[in-house]
């Protein structure tokens, strides 16, 4: 056992050693593939400059026949960026010719995960006919949840998104959780607020597609009936029912100022948080009272909400919170007069 | 010819020699395990893709952050870390500098540098620190705060930055240290992919003595020229590429340093924050995280990704590295003697089992085991109790497997992330990872021993940690 111990360390060390002497072999070689690498670069940024000025295809292809595709793959990201209009479209009809996309349709079949990913973020700048193919691809058969959300999203700018049950499923539905998903609700064509709406009422669905839903339906001004907020507002998921508040306030609904008030005294504080904050947007005056009592909430953040709120509802609301600030009770006093001295000389 | 030994002479010193060598080995056996699931973790995980590419897809869903900054005699570098943490690429975010009491000129640097005029800011008073004495902004920037208050220790100094943030997300940073400018897009990644999951999130820490600074970023990365530093570089990889790495892929991690750390700011306020007086306050913080999210029965991530990094400047001298390494090991036994109810215990799953086992075979166990061993395998091994084997196993454990570690350390981060740039510096770094253990670890294992020894002495003074301030080219 002892001689094991010992032997055993000795080969172990003496592997490790020569692996890291082949790794040093290695990054010399790489080093000067990265050299020849930065040198195509530069010729292809300096051709595509040209290019997007005078038009000259053919001194481009010139310069990319000389560069690996890789390397114009990665130059084109950067300088597609960068331009627009008429000269956007010009880079864009020479990389066509340089066999760009068929580049990136093998990265999207072969490469990993970022270069997929990369990939799909790229070949969406070219048209239509040459990116929806690719994308749908992805979207149906990519293995990474990321690739499939970036190529739903791209498809979506492009306006051929599936219909959002389709979607869903494409993308996968349990576990999903990406904050992405909530750009990509808000980046679907009008004609899917029903299925958006459709999604905020599914109990079994989870309660962040569910708010991210009513998140891109209120961005989207008009798009479905208030209704669909107010229904939501009694929702038993947390999540839920504070999205539709936080939509009842940005959309200014006046007629659901009883409803925002009745849910101050919610057991979530995010709930409470959201309401207060909404009925401040509201600016209605008559809503001072009510506000008044959550500056004594147990929480910090619905306390602070409820001071602004009393800020926004005008001059009303602001003689209350002076008023509390010299008169209240502790709790009460502090945060009135915390949010009174905000941002003032110390 | 020596005299042979009594049998109850041979019968304890075998026993002494095997406890050292079994715990050898079961130090040895838990970081080829690390090695091998970190190798697997980076296997695994995504390619790092650009910054520009990453600002592209999450700019429009990346939460707001709050970076708090502790700083306590950080004059020679504060103004040019909180230059750099403003220009960081990120699109929401607050710099939170809490100026804990220091007894130089932080402060006026900072008023100085910024034109900062004291403002009123209502704050939550969540957790509990030593008095505000004022909270300053700045006209240049409405991104910055700088928050004023009476010395209580790092810890305490987070938790005034705690209560002060607004921001759902809030990063710790060293007042000394230097952000890459994408780490924060980076860190928050695994919050915009798993919102509701993701409670911490933990990033490199590299060290930068030796690289170039310009206008608070590393320009040039270039490999410390001092020896100490140089050995930092490679104990760091270890730490921060193998450990950490490793652990995260089971979601068993126990540390996201203080030096750059990211956290859901409800549940630290749910935990009480940093605890005060702490060593090694950011152990402690994941500790208890782990605790309340096992106990409340939630579905939570703890991760450590790579990609941020954050640059530190590594002590140069014996002096100041040795109260470092004491200070770090009182932390981590505090750590363990404070919630060493969780190990072992069912209830607290790998946690209990692999996280508080790893400090208990590691850091509570493993340097006195070790210390003994230099003393006694030789001793034995020349009095003629034991037979050359013990000694040679002993010096396999602590020399040869030492350099496994260390080198295959060497080759996960050139396998797979290549950070450093010239072909030169990995073999400059491949005969340090190697010369690293004549002499260093010993040297290491003594402080440690001297931690041990304040902690068992109760002495918990921070000590001074001397800055030299970093290489710059400021213009």
């Amino acid at each position: 056992m002892l001689v094991l111990i010992w032997t055993l360390s000795l080969i172990l060390s003496a592997i490790s050693i020569l692996v890291m002497v082949i790794l040093v072999l290695r990054r010399v070689v790489a080093a000067r593939r990265e050299e020849r690498d930065a040198e195509s670069r530069r010729r292809i940024m300096t051709a595509m400059i040209c290019l997007a000025h005078d038009k000259d295809v053919d001194a481009f292809l010139a310069v990319a026949a000389q560069a690996s595709t890789s390397v114009t793959a990665d130059a084109s990201s950067e300088f597609l960026g960068l331009v627009r209009g008429e000269e956007r479209e010009a880079v864009l009809q020479a990389l066509l010719r340089a066999g760009q996309p068929d580049f990136l349709e093998r990265e999207l079949k072969r490469g990993d995960e970022v270069r997929r990913l990369h990939a799909v973020e790229l070949i969406a700048a070219y048209a239509p006919d040459v990116a929806i193919g690719p994308l749908r691809g992805r979207l149906e058969g990519d293995r990474s949840r990321e690739v499939r959300i970036a190529a739903a999203i791209e498809l979506a700018k492009i306006g051929t998104v599936p219909p959002l049950g389709e979607l869903l499923d494409r993308i996968g539905y349990r576990g999903q959780r990406s904050r992405r998903l909530a750009e990509l609700f808000g980046l679907l064509p009008e004609q899917s607020a029903a299925e958006l709406r459709d999604l905020t009422r599914q109990r079994d669905a989870p309660g962040f597609l569910r708010a991210s839903a009513l998140e891109a339906l209120w961005r989207r001004d008009g798009l479905v009936e208030p209704s669909i907020f107010v229904e939501a507002a009694e929702d038993s998921v947390p999540e839920v029912a504070a999205a539709s508040l936080r939509a009842l306030g940005r959309i200014g609904q006046r007629t659901s100022l009883p409803l925002l008030l009745s849910k101050l005294y919610h057991p979530d504080w995010e709930v409470r948080m959201e309401a207060v904050e909404a009925v401040g947007r509201l600016g209605d005056p008559d809503a001072a009272k009510a506000v008044t009592d959550l500056l004594d909430d147990e929480q910090w953040t619905v306390r602070y909400k409820a001071a602004q709120s009393l800020l926004r509802l005008g001059p009303v609301g602001e003689a209350t919170l002076r008023t509390v600030a010299l008169e209240g009770t502790a709790r009460k006093q502090r945060t009135a007069s915390l949010v009174l001295s905000e941002g003032m000389p110390a | 010819m020596i005299e042979p030994w009594s049998p109850a002479i041979v019968w304890a010193a075998t026993i002494i020699a095997w406890a050292v060598i079994a715990l050898g080995l079961a130090q040895t056996t838990v970081y080829l395990a690390q090695l091998l699931l970190a190798a697997y973790a980076l296997s695994k995980r995504p390619p790092v893709a650009r910054s520009a590419l990453l600002w592209r897809r999450y700019g429009e869903v990346a939460p707001p952050i709050a970076l708090i900054v502790p700083a306590y005699n950080e004059e020679v570098n504060i103004v040019e870390s909180v230059h750099s943490m403003l220009a960081l690429e990120y699109p929401n975010f607050e710099v939170i500098v809490v100026n804990d009491g220091s007894k130089d000129a932080t402060l006026e640097r900072l008023v100085e540098a910024f034109g900062l005029r004291r403002v009123n800011r209502p704050y939550e008073e969540a957790l509990a620190h030593q008095p505000i004495r004022g909270i300053y902004s700045s006209p240049m920037t409405e991104r910055l705060f700088v928050v004023d208050k009476s010395n209580g220790g790092k810890a305490d100094a987070q938790n005034a930055g705690i209560n002060i943030c607004r921001a759902p997300i809030f990063c710790v940073i060293d007042g000394d240290s230097i952000l890459e400018p994408d780490a924060l897009m980076r860190a928050a990644q695994p919050f915009i992919d798993d919102p509701v999951r993701v409670i911490a999130v933990g990033g490199t820490i590299r060290v930068a003595n030796g690289s170039t600074i310009e206008n608070g970023r590393v320009t040039q990365i270039h490999l410390p020229r001092r020896l100490l530093p140089l050995f930092q570089v490679v104990e760091y990889l270890r730490a921060f590429l193998m450990a950490r790495l490793a652990w995260s892929r089971i979601n068993t991690l126990m540390l996201v340093s203080g030096a750059f750390g990211v956290f859901r700011r409800a549940e630290v306020v749910a935990v009480g924050g940093f605890t005060k007086g702490s060593l090694g306050e950011d152990l402690d913080l994941i500790i208890k995280l782990h605790r309340l999210m096992i106990d409340a029965g939630r579905d939570y991530r703890i991760e450590f990704i790579p990609e941020p990094v954050c640059w530190t400047e590594a002590p140069e001298s014996l002096a100041v590295l040795s109260r470092q390494r004491s200070r770090w090991q009182r932390g981590a036994l505090e750590g363990f003697f404070r919630y060493r109810s969780m190990l072992f215990r069912p209830r607290y799953g790998r946690i209990g089992f692999l996280g508080m086992g790893h400090i208990l075979i590691v850091d509570v166990l493993g340097p006195i085991a070790e210390v003994l061993g230099y003393v006694l395998m030789p001793l034995f091994w020349l009095l003629g109790i034991l037979s050359w084997h013990y000694f040679l196993a002993f010096t396999a454990l602590v020399f040869t497997y030492g350099i496994v570690i260390s080198v295959c350390s060497l080759i996960l981060e050139e396998a797979e992330l290549q950070r450093f740039p010239r072909a030169r510096d990995l073999a400059i770094l491949t005969i340090a990872a190697i010369v690293e253990n004549f002499g260093y670890r010993q040297l290491n294992n003594i402080w440690r021993i001297k931690g041990y020894w304040q902690f068992l002495r109760q002495d918990n003074n921070w000590g001074e940690m001397t800055r030299t301030g970093i290489a710059r080219k400021d213009g």
